[in-house]
């Protein structure tokens, strides 16, 4: 698909997050050549700060860092560090951006990492990674697994450039990479579009002087607090309060330190993930201390209302026993021994309770540096400081050509971010599509080396992971353990194995030793698989010849309690991984030609906005929807809660998509079948209203399936015409129906079937949704009273001011509790029939009650029906409430294990039209990645048949999920012969067939019944 | 049980006044309440409740109510009320609309302001005073007799002392 | 230096030593005062802020217009008074209407308010217009090898947008001119918790008010060991005095010396004890003899 056109096949990404890493991962993966622009001297951004992650818990560090490592060694992207935009020159296809690159100091070339300049340059400082938790020299690498692994001077503190003299490093350096006469540079960079991703800082505690931050050594911020728990952290993760180093018994989170605050910190919005994070805080604390850890989080609403969060949220309190209050603290008291007294108000008494330590939780801002960049670019912000984006589509920043992801734009969490990123990437990449492949090049690998037939020589190198795994198991044990074995002819222990300087090293050491095998016990081979595999390569080896042994989630992880057993757990698993080792092959792949051609099921606005936007890429799209309209749910919405005409964007997008020849809309069609797999599936589609039939062949496939209201069978609803959803009063509303508009007293009940056992999740969006109701209400009747009885206001990021301008319209909002739900009755209140709705009041601790004249019920988001055949269809999971359930939660938001299926909008999970269409183009972006490509390599463990074996007994055939085994018979030595046969492209590798087969006709590549069989072997030391 | 529906749906604007602007913000954090010092009082002040009954309009219940009378005006809620709402103003509010409905609530230091310009008696010192080498009475309203007319005289023309005049001696 | 003195209603009364040792202490750091001939109370909180927010404001600006007269800004002890002085003018100086019916009010006695003069409380003239350089350099006593704890006035610190001078939330400058006459000011947890004095809660509630205060003056006990507490505001000053008693009523015996802080500063200069500290509940003799014992 080359192509030569006017516009710059290229993308300037600005800022070395989560968000510009994948913006810039997904460009580089779709043909474009992508400089990524990094103002601190490694990439990486807040996420290599953070312990842990919400709602899984998964280390942070650890899931970014394969992409770290792609990001640094990706033929197609430049990253450029201790750089900062200084301005933007031309059109959009081509412009011209001045970069300045400040002098590291270090040739980046010659520097091997070995760090001997930062342990001995006599200049300190306060480490800015570990938020001045630790010391930092004046030459450093700002954290452990930084890409890249090379050291800068900070010329602030540097002793040679304020006195003249010292130049230790340089004497130090054996690669001679220190060069203080490198001097700062301008760089034109021409680029097709510009990807602004800052990131965000958190709120300065100094204006809160109550707080006593930096004041009481025991309060520190969630920042802080995060490098305190973290492994690579300063304390190793092993929590110790800052005043006397002891172990704290008791730990108070205060939420919204500088959010929701229009007082004191000025700040109308709230910061959308302080609840979260600090939920995982407390639990993940009790887990660093080995004594008891008492938690307890005192918040005004709690905002749990991503996916996964309410159950989060409920395991932390009941699995865990993070206690939740209900009150803003103002008052602390720092006791002789360093304590904190926190005087509260629960409820209906003031109560006062000690901790051991206080975290604020810290909201995010926009730092003043990105204000004036934004100022330099001549780019918009919004009320609060953050980047302006256009109506519907959140990641085009006030400019052509110039787009925004991550909290540039607003507060957001890490799936947010990288959807927005992938939304970024598609949108910036739409607009140079004809350029595409115009400026890259193709990764160039050393031939493979031929190791078959040669006896093993296994490579073991054993991960630290920080203290992740060195913290509990005895590292150094297992490497000496794993040396003794048979065959192991090399064995290391390392602090990160997944770092960039590893790679290289791992490299040097097969070219040294001539390995043929390559063992990493460390963590999962989930996330870091391929990570070592694109290694192997590199070094010029098979990448199957690889094993990994699980030693942290296996052992460290779960018995972390237990550590001298978890050792003898992981010697197990080492003795077991080289006995496979021993066996394993090179195995090669098959490579599949693309379809360029995308299907997408679900007409509504994520259906749509995904279509329209791989079609504006050039691609091919079928867009299936099974009623006679496109539009979807959005169809029932009037205004967003922003004041943005839904109907008007929604004819917009419609009329484009039928206008735009690429698509092919099929109306009243439902899916009746799905064959292939990534790059190849061929669909048969029925239409209902012809009853015709006709398959279609595709690449990929985006599930925009949408979602559907809940019939609430609670509050009279279906019994009594006056009580409505919120979503049919918005209709009556617009209708102009006098007895709603006319009413005098209206309810509107929040969390109607969300947020309850059965449907444990939060619908996300009906806060906002009844606020716009309410206000819409108040703008037609001033004088009508509004109630709305809520459990939590969720009104997450800048939806929170109109929280507020709702109270100021006086909309009365009243908490009730899930135990203590408000009671609705039909009766007669003197001659007029009312609908009597009572509940406690918790601020006057009394009853209550509202004579309503009509009710609207905010009810839950759920799935659309249809999504189990569709889940089936396309070997893709859904979650216990029935949305799909994506391969990663905070990385891979849009992808399923299964490769080539996507997912986009309310199928996902309940979110606004703006969230919607984010996804959506995230998920065009990421399809966008294998159907620009000619072919894709499948995987090599699949399974194989073995015909002399098989005696076509057909018992695979059934159990394979995949359909990937048909039954055939053939002439052999002129009988006929029963067999099956594979199709390589379907089989996943599962498995399955190599359990039933009774005859060792077929196995799976890389697990053979005699691999399997040695590991087995090996753990029960039979040998 | 108390019917929301039947309120005084303007109690708020009633009882602040001109300066109602900000008290609808109140989202209930109970920020104000705890740092007060009159919340721990046995029959607590708290404001958050007495901005939560101005704010539904629970007309007879707050006039009963004595607790807005407990503030020691320390202003620490007006400090740190996230939503700038100045319950400690709100409280001064309640108290005057309390006056308003109710002369018994007038304070009866109010009288004493007027008829004296003092809440003490700094006339009645004079000994104490001259013993430490000061003038037996201050500089202040007390020693111009002049200017205290003229300080009633310009009471006189106020709200609450045309209204209540009877309590209002000079 | 020129400020207008507002005494307020309790000093002259209750405690008029402070008055004196306001009057000796002042003048030596430069600080020339100027009667407001005629003032009023402020008018406290609990009275017509209570019932009539514009007779109120009007007394307020009946106070100011004097200095305004005088072209002095003033300068005040009492927390109150300077809270509601100030909060009063700014009221005024937002809203033209207010403004407006105010000045008929006071056109009615002659004057006029138009909100000039500037209410500063003494610790932000002593601390920042004075300084604790000249403070150490005048006197010729000190109170070397005494330990003090202070209270800072709640109604300095908020609402601190309208009458903050010192950070609000870890107040220093009252700490520091005391250090300035040679003492040892210690930290306590509940250094900063209100002393519950004002206002109605102590009236009303007086055995609760005291269960609040309890808890500070038992932080000050186990975490310091004070050989007095320095006030600058009337209500503190008595209220700190005399709780002391009811304290120990419950067991343990509480007997700090209280004193406001321009005492200590005229103790300092040399100022006869009996006219500028004579009058408390809790016995000050002892320290006293100390600070005029000792030389500087
Ligand atoms: S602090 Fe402000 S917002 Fe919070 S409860 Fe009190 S008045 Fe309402
Ligand atoms: S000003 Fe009054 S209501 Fe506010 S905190 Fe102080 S005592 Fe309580």
């Amino acid at each position: 698909m080359k192509s030569t056109s006017n516009e710059t096949g290229s993308v300037l990404v600005v800022g070395g997050g989560i968000a510009g890493i994948q913006a810039s991962l997904d460009l580089a993966e779709s043909g474009y050549k992508v400089y990524l622009v990094e103002k601190s001297p490694a990439i990486g951004g807040t996420m290599p700060q953070l312990d842990k992650t919400f709602p899984t818990n998964d280390c942070s560090m650890c899931i970014l860092s394969p992409k770290l490592v792609e990001c640094g060694r990706h033929l197609n992207i430049e990253v450029i560090t201790n750089a900062e935009v200084l301005d933007i020159k031309g059109q959009p296809g081509n412009f011209v951006v001045s970069v300045k690159k400040r002098a590291r100091y270090v040739d980046e070339t010659l520097c091997t990492g070995c760090g001997i300049c930062q342990e001995k340059c006599p200049s300190k400082t306060g480490s800015e990674f570990n938020r001045g938790l630790s010391q930092r020299k004046a030459i450093y690498i700002p954290y452990a697994q930084a890409v890249p692994n090379v050291p800068a001077i900070d010329r602030e503190i540097c002793i040679y450039f304020e006195k003249g003299k010292c130049r230790v490093c340089e004497k130090l350096c054996e690669s001679k990479a220190i060069d203080f006469t490198q001097t700062d540079q301008l760089l034109e960079i021409e680029a097709g579009s510009v990807i602004l991703c800052p990131g965000f800082q958190e709120f300065d505690t100094s204006i809160f002087t109550h707080y006593g931050h930096r004041v009481f050594p025991n309060v520190v911020t969630s920042i802080e607090f995060e490098r305190m728990l973290s492994p690579s952290g300063p304390l190793q993760g092993h929590l110790i309060r800052p005043s006397d180093q002891k172990v704290p018994e008791r730990i108070a989170w205060i939420q919204c330190v500088g959010s929701r605050d229009i007082h004191l910190a000025k700040n109308a919005y709230c910061s959308s993930v302080c609840c979260t994070y600090a939920i995982k805080e407390a639990v993940v604390a009790k887990e660093h201390c080995l004594t008891p850890l008492e938690t307890t989080i005192f918040l005004i609403d709690l905002r749990t209302f991503g996916k996964g969060f309410e159950r989060y949220y409920e395991r932390a309190k009941k699995d865990h026993g993070v206690r939740f209050v209900r009150a803003r603290v103002t008052t602390l008291y720092q006791e002789s021994d360093g304590d904190l007294t926190l005087r509260y108000f629960d409820e209906d008494r003031i109560k006062e309770e000690r901790f051991s330590m206080v975290v604020l939780s810290v909201g995010l801002r926009q730092p003043e540096e990105t204000k004036a960049l934004a100022g330099r670019l001549g780019l918009k912000l919004n009320d609060y400081g953050f980047c302006e984006t256009g109506d519907f589509s959140t990641v085009a920043a006030s400019k052509p050509g110039i787009f925004t992801a991550g909290a540039f734009s607003g507060p957001k969490d890490i799936p947010e971010t990288v959807m927005e990123a992938s939304a970024a990437a598609s949108e910036a990449s739409s607009l140079i599509s004809a350029s595409r492949h115009s400026l890259t090049t193709e990764k160039q690998y050393p031939p493979e080396r031929e190791v078959t037939g040669e006896q093993p020589r296994i490579g073991v190198f054993v991960c630290h992971c920080g203290i992740n795994i060195g913290g509990v198991l005895n590292v150094p044990s297992l490497k000496e353990y794993a040396r003794s074995l048979p065959d192991v002819v090399f064995a290391d222990e390392t602090l990160f194995a997944c770092s960039q300087d590893n790679q290289q090293r791992i490299k040097e050491v097969i070219r040294e030793h001539r390995l043929n095998r390559l063992l990493v016990a460390a963590c999962t081979p989930r996330t870091h698989e391929p990570l070592f595999r694109e290694t192997l390569r590199e070094a010029g080896l098979n990448r199957y010849i690889f094993e990994m042994a699980n030693i942290r989630e296996h052992c460290s992880w779960v018995h972390m309690n237990e550590p001298e057993k978890a050792t003898e757990k992981a010697r197990d698993l080492i003795r077991m991984a080289v006995a496979k080792a021993m066996l394993i092959e090179p195995l090669s792949q098959m490579s599949l030609e693309v379809n360029h051609t995308a299907l997408v099921v679900g007409g509504g606005i994520s259906g749509m906005a995904g279509a329209l936007q791989l079609a504006k890429q050039g691609f091919e799209v079928h867009l299936i929807e099974r009623t006679s309209e496109l539009g979807g749910i959005a169809r029932r919405h009037h205004h967003t809660l922003e004041g943005k005409d839904v109907q008007a964007y929604l004819n917009k997008l419609i009329a484009e998509v039928s206008r735009e020849p690429l698509i092919h809309i099929h109306r009243e069609t439902e899916i009746q079948g799905v064959s292939g797999h990534i790059g190849n599936f061929k669909t048969a589609l029925r239409d209902q209203s012809k009853g015709e039939v006709k398959e279609i062949e595709h690449g990929i496939t985006i599930l925009a399936t949408g979602g559907d209201v809940y019939k609430p069978n609670e509050y009279l609803y279906g019994e009594d015409p006056r009580v409505f959803t919120v979503l049919d009063l918005n209709d009556e509303i617009a209708k102009g129906n006098p007895s709603v508009v006319g009413s005098k007293n209206l309810v509107m009940i929040q969390c109607v079937g969300s947020r309850e056992p059965e449907r444990l999740y939060c619908s996300r969006v009906c806060c906002g949704g009844s606020i716009k109701t309410a206000l819409k209400l108040k703008e037609i009747n001033p004088e009508m009273n509004i109630y709305i009885l809520y459990r939590d206001i969720r009104t997450y990021g800048f939806k929170e001011p109109y929280y507020q301008e709702a109270r100021d319209k006086g909309v009365t909002f009243i908490r009730y509790d899930i135990e203590d739900k408000p009671f609705v009755e039909a009766v007669k209140e003197g001659d007029k029939d009312v609908l009597k709705v009572s509940l406690k009041d918790p601020i006057l601790g009394e009853p209550v009650f509202i004579d309503a004249d009509i009710i609207g019920l905010a009810a839950a988001i759920v799935p659309a029906s249809g999504r189990d055949s569709l889940a089936q269809f396309f070997k893709v999971p859904l979650n216990e409430d029935g949305f799909f359930l994506e391969a990663h939660i905070k990385l891979r938001p849009v992808e399923f294990p299964t490769e080539g299926v996507f997912v986009c909008g309310l199928a996902h999970y309940p979110k606004t039209i703006e969230e919607s269409i984010v996804q959506a183009q995230a998920a065009s972006a990421k399809a966008a990645t294998i159907l620009s490509r000619e072919s894709i390599e499948l995987e090599g463990n699949i399974s194989q048949v073995v015909d002399e074996n098989c005696d076509g007994c057909a018992y695979c055939v059934d159990p394979c999920p995949y359909k990937a085994i048909i039954l055939l018979e053939y002439m052999r030595e002129g009988a006929v012969k029963k067999t099956v046969e594979v199709n390589e492209a379907a089989c996943k590798g599962c498995g399955c067939c190599q359990a039933t087969c009774p005859k060792k006709g077929i196995f799976v590549r890389g697990f053979k019944l005699e691999q399997i069989g040695a590991q087995v072997d090996a753990a029960l030391g039979v040998t | 049980m108390i019917d929301l529906t039947k309120a005084n749906h303007h109690l708020w604007k009633e009882i602040m006044e001109e300066d109602a602007g900000d008290i609808r913000r109140c989202f209930n954090c109970g920020t104000c309440v705890s740092g007060c010092p009159a919340a721990e009082a046995e029959t607590p002040l708290m404001i958050r409740r007495l901005v939560r009954m101005v704010l539904l309009g629970l007309e007879e219940k707050l006039l009963e109510d004595g607790t807005p009378w407990m503030c020691v005006t320390c202003t620490a809620c007006e400090e740190m009320c996230p939503m700038g709402v100045k319950p400690f103003e709100v409280g001064l509010a309640i108290r005057r609309w309390q006056t308003r409905k109710d002369e018994t609530y007038i304070p009866l230091s109010t009288t004493e302001v007027f008829q004296t310009g003092h809440t003490q008696p700094v006339e009645k010192v004079g000994e104490l005073r001259r013993s430490l080498g000061l003038p037996e009475i201050p500089p202040t309203i007390a020693k111009f007799t002049e200017l205290l007319k003229k300080f009633q005289a310009m009471l006189r023309e106020t709200e609450i002392v045309k209204n209540n005049d009877y309590m209002f001696k000079e | 230096m020129r400020y207008g003195l507002y005494l307020g209603c309790n000093m002259p009364a209750i405690r008029p030593d402070v008055e004196r040792a306001m009057r000796l202490a002042l003048p030596i750091l430069g600080i020339e005062l100027v009667d407001l001939e005629g003032y009023a109370c402020c008018p406290a909180f609990g009275t017509f802020p209570s019932a009539d927010e514009i007779a109120s404001l009007a007394i307020s600006s009946w106070n100011l217009s004097i200095a305004e007269e005088k072209g002095v800004d003033v300068v005040v002890q009492c927390g109150s008074c300077y809270s509601s002085l100030r909060m009063a003018r700014a009221k005024l100086l937002k809203d033209e209407e207010k403004r407006e019916r105010v000045n008929e009010l006071l056109g009615i006695a002659g004057k006029k308010f138009e909100g000039k003069p500037c209410t500063r409380h003494l610790i932000d003239v002593l601390y920042n217009e004075v300084g604790t350089e000249k403070i150490s350099q005048v006197i010729k006593k000190n109170l070397k090898g005494l330990k003090a704890v202070v209270q800072y006035p709640c109604h300095t610190r908020f609402p601190s947008e309208v009458l903050g001078f010192d950070n609000p939330g870890r107040p220093r400058m009252l700490k520091e001119i005391v250090e300035a006459l040679g003492a040892e000011v210690q930290h306590y947890s509940r250094e900063l918790q209100c002393c519950g004095g004002s206002g109605g809660f102590a009236r009303q509630a007086y055995q609760d008010a005291v269960k609040f205060t309890k808890k500070k003056y038992d932080a000050m006990k186990n975490e310091t060991q004070p050989d007095m507490i320095v006030v600058n505001c009337i209500t503190c000053l008595m209220y700190m005095d005399k709780i002391q008693k009811d304290l120990s009523k419950e067991g343990e015996e509480f007997s700090i010396p209280v004193f406001d802080y321009a005492q200590i500063l005229a103790l300092c200069m040399g100022f006869d004890p009996k006219e500028v500290a004579s009058i408390s509940v809790i016995p000050r003799d002892k320290i006293i003899e100390k600070i005029t014992g000792a030389m500087s």
